[in-house]
């Protein structure tokens, strides 16, 4: 209204009076002190909501003002300018009590308005205290856009749904396939059968040369020789010493597999729960070495 | 030449471990602008932020990842500092507990405190959360495991952490001499904790039961600073981080000008679940130097989703940069100040966002200025 009325000049608050002006003062009044006083005591939403308390106030001024109207009658050319310069001045206001907050928009209101920035470096702001020979901007640009509200809140929705930790999501699904129960297919008697599960016993355990995951298990079958079987569980017993005299099961007829060199002859049984964590079976050392699973 | 009044301010310092979320991201924002609140209206404002590199939890986290302590918060930092640029924090001062001159005070301060009997050695036995970096006594537990002849084997701190028996020589200080000296000062000074609600949380669940002397040195871990003569002691992180607030300032330095200028605090803001370690350890630890308390400490509310708190797992974590990088940085501040209640938790919903930003902004602000200036 200022480029279009006024030919971008912001006229003085003295120009001229409307009948609304007493009442807009009076609220930047109060705003200003209510304000102060909350932020002071730590209110800092409601200080927000008091500043808003003008803004609000300021577009029912234009609605009450209808500068419009005023524009097509010469003889109110004085209250036109009041109107111009009340809200030029409101916006003032409202920029320094926003700026704590808005720190890039509140200089924006004062480019705008050509208005001298150094003007808001003072203390509270005073309602009347409007520069004198200001110049607007010829083409105001919107200091904030407006949004599509369905497209912004899927992408909100969108980042947050990203931001959920990979891992957990891995481990939620080995959790439901643990909980589903059994996923392989249908077995005979005479499938189980086939292997040969015995009870062993830990007669040593060194890790593997050149692996940070293979501990090599050398075990006793109850039959000649020793076995030795290689298990990928090193991350689960840091204190593999500790397995040295337990009672394992191992598969005991599956081909063997050579690992770094180290021939393994077996397979030891172990659990895994939903969360990955691998844990030996043991048996009863009471059990005789060699005893058969079935 | 009048001089300004001063004004000290303070977040609490942040654990690094991870990104920060907006709700992380709320208490530096209230401070930020109080800061510019303060200097806009002629205060000469000392605004403190930092962070707390010390303990067991970042030392376990530190060999997880194969780095030594040090560069596991070196690195951590940098991504902390970026933020508070990207939200235009405009601290006065960075604090880390891993800086030299904080150590340097820190061992200082528990030499005197030594020296004058209000720190003592003993035997702690207690349950301990490294996750919560606190101790708890059994009473205390949010629940408690009990073996077959009814002997507690374990059980979780109230936020649901596992906790372990901690059985070990340990340095105590006398927090049970001051219990009556804070119950006056609360008595005399009833704007000190704010909101009002969390004095009486204070007094009910902490002091009135019984003020128990601190546990404030551990020996079962290295990440941390050495009790001064005898260094197989680590200072408990929670007295290390405490006085930050002070050391900052110069407090038990050679040049103490600051200390002397801005101390006491004006607002010491903190999350509502650190109010306990604020306006209770802090304010005796300071009685036993015999320097003012904070004239306020303010807990306020927590940032929450529909869900509850953010959380990685609950894939409901909202980052300021997400924010900021669409919408500005103006948005974010705004919404973070107008639509959560000061002192009491908020919650965010990107819906609620959009709106603020539609209605009070773009709308309400944004037009008023659109149609003044056409």
């Amino acid at each position: 209204m200022i480029n279009k009325y006024c030919d971008g000049h912001i006229p003085a608050l003295s120009a001229g009076r409307t009948d609304f002006d007493d009442s807009l003062e009076a609220t930047a009044k109060q705003t200003v002190a209510d304000y102060a006083t909350q932020m002071d005591n730590l209110q800092f939403s409601d200080a927000m909501d008091t500043a808003w308390k003008l803004v609000a106030r300021a577009n029912k001024y234009i609605d009450e003002t209808e500068p419009w109207v005023l524009a097509k009658d010469d003889s109110k050319r004085d209250q036109l300018a009041s109107v111009m310069a009340h809200l030029a001045e409101s916006l003032r206001v409202i920029a320094v009590l926003a700026k704590p907050v808005l720190v890039k928009a509140s200089g924006d209101i004062f480019d705008q308005l050509g208005l001298d920035q150094s003007a808001a470096d003072q203390q509270l702001p005073e309602f009347g205290h409007l520069p004198a020979d200001a110049t607007v901007v010829k083409k105001g640009q919107p200091i904030f856009p407006r949004l599509d509200v369905e497209t912004e809140v899927a992408y909100i929705k969108g980042a947050m749904a990203k931001s959920k930790d990979k891992k957990v999501e891995g481990n939620k699904k080995k959790a439901a396939v643990a909980a589903a129960g059994t996923r392989k297919p249908e077995i005979s008697f005479d499938d189980f059968d086939k292997t040969e599960i015995r009870v062993v016993e830990i007669l040593a355990v060194e890790p593997v040369k050149g692996s940070s995951k293979l501990l090599q298990f050398t075990l006793d079958a109850g039959d000649e020789g020793k076995r030795t079987i290689l298990s990928g569980i090193h991350k689960y017993y840091p204190h593999y010493q500790d397995l040295v005299g337990k009672k394992v099961m191992a598969v005991v007829n599956m081909k063997p597999r050579k690992m770094l060199g180290i021939e393994s002859q077996g397979m030891l049984l172990s659990s895994e729960d939903s969360a990955g964590k691998i844990t030996l079976l043991t048996i009863d050392p009471s059990v005789a070495n060699g005893a058969l699973l079935g | 030449m009048s001089t300004k009044p001063t004004y000290y301010i303070t977040t609490p310092i942040y654990y690094p471990s991870g990104k920060l979320t907006i709700g992380n991201a709320y208490t530096t924002i209230v401070a930020d602008v109080l800061a510019r609140y303060k200097r806009q209206t002629g205060y000469d404002v000392f605004f403190l932020t930092g962070t707390d590199e010390h303990g067991l939890k970042i030392e376990q986290k530190a060999e997880k990842l194969h780095q030594s302590p040090q560069e596991y918060v070196d690195g951590m930092v940098v991504g902390i500092k970026q933020l508070w640029q990207t939200l235009h924090i405009t601290n006065d001062k960075f604090i880390r507990t891993t800086d030299p001159e904080h150590v340097k005070a820190v061992q200082k301060i528990v030499q005197r405190l030594i020296d004058q009997g209000d720190v003592y050695l003993g035997e702690y036995t207690g349950w301990y959360s490294v996750e919560d970096e606190e101790y708890f006594t059994e009473t205390q537990l949010a629940e408690v495991y009990r073996d077959d002849n009814g002997k507690v084997i374990g059980g979780k701190a109230p936020s649901g952490h596992e906790v372990q028996l901690v059985k070990e020589e340990s340095y105590f200080f006398r927090m049970s001499k001051y219990a009556d000296r804070l119950l006056k000062y609360y008595e005399d000074h009833p704007d000190f904790i704010q909101p009002e609600s969390r004095k009486n949380e204070m007094i009910n669940n902490f002091i009135k039961p019984g003020l128990e002397d601190l546990a404030m040195s551990r020996t079962s871990f290295n990440w941390g600073v050495p009790v001064p003569g005898n260094p197989k002691h680590v200072v408990y992180v929670w007295v290390d981080a405490l006085l930050n607030y002070i050391t900052a300032l110069g407090y038990g330095s050679d040049d103490d000008s600051l200390f002397k200028k801005y101390w006491p605090a004006n607002v010491q803001f903190v999350g509502k679940e650190i109010v306990r370690f604020h306006t209770i350890y802090w304010p005796i630890i300071l009685m036993a130097l015999g320097i003012p308390i904070p004239r306020k400490v303010y807990g306020h509310g927590w940032l929450l989703m529909k869900d509850g708190k953010m959380s990685k797992s609950k894939g409901n974590a909202v980052y300021p940069e997400t924010l900021i990088n669409r919408y500005g940085l103006d948005a974010l501040r705004y919404y973070m100040i107008r639509a959560i209640p000061f002192g009491r938790d908020g919650v965010f919903t990107p819906e609620d966002f959009v709106d603020r930003i539609n209605f009070d902004l773009a709308n309400d602000l944004g037009n008023l200025l659109n149609r003044t200036v056409a």
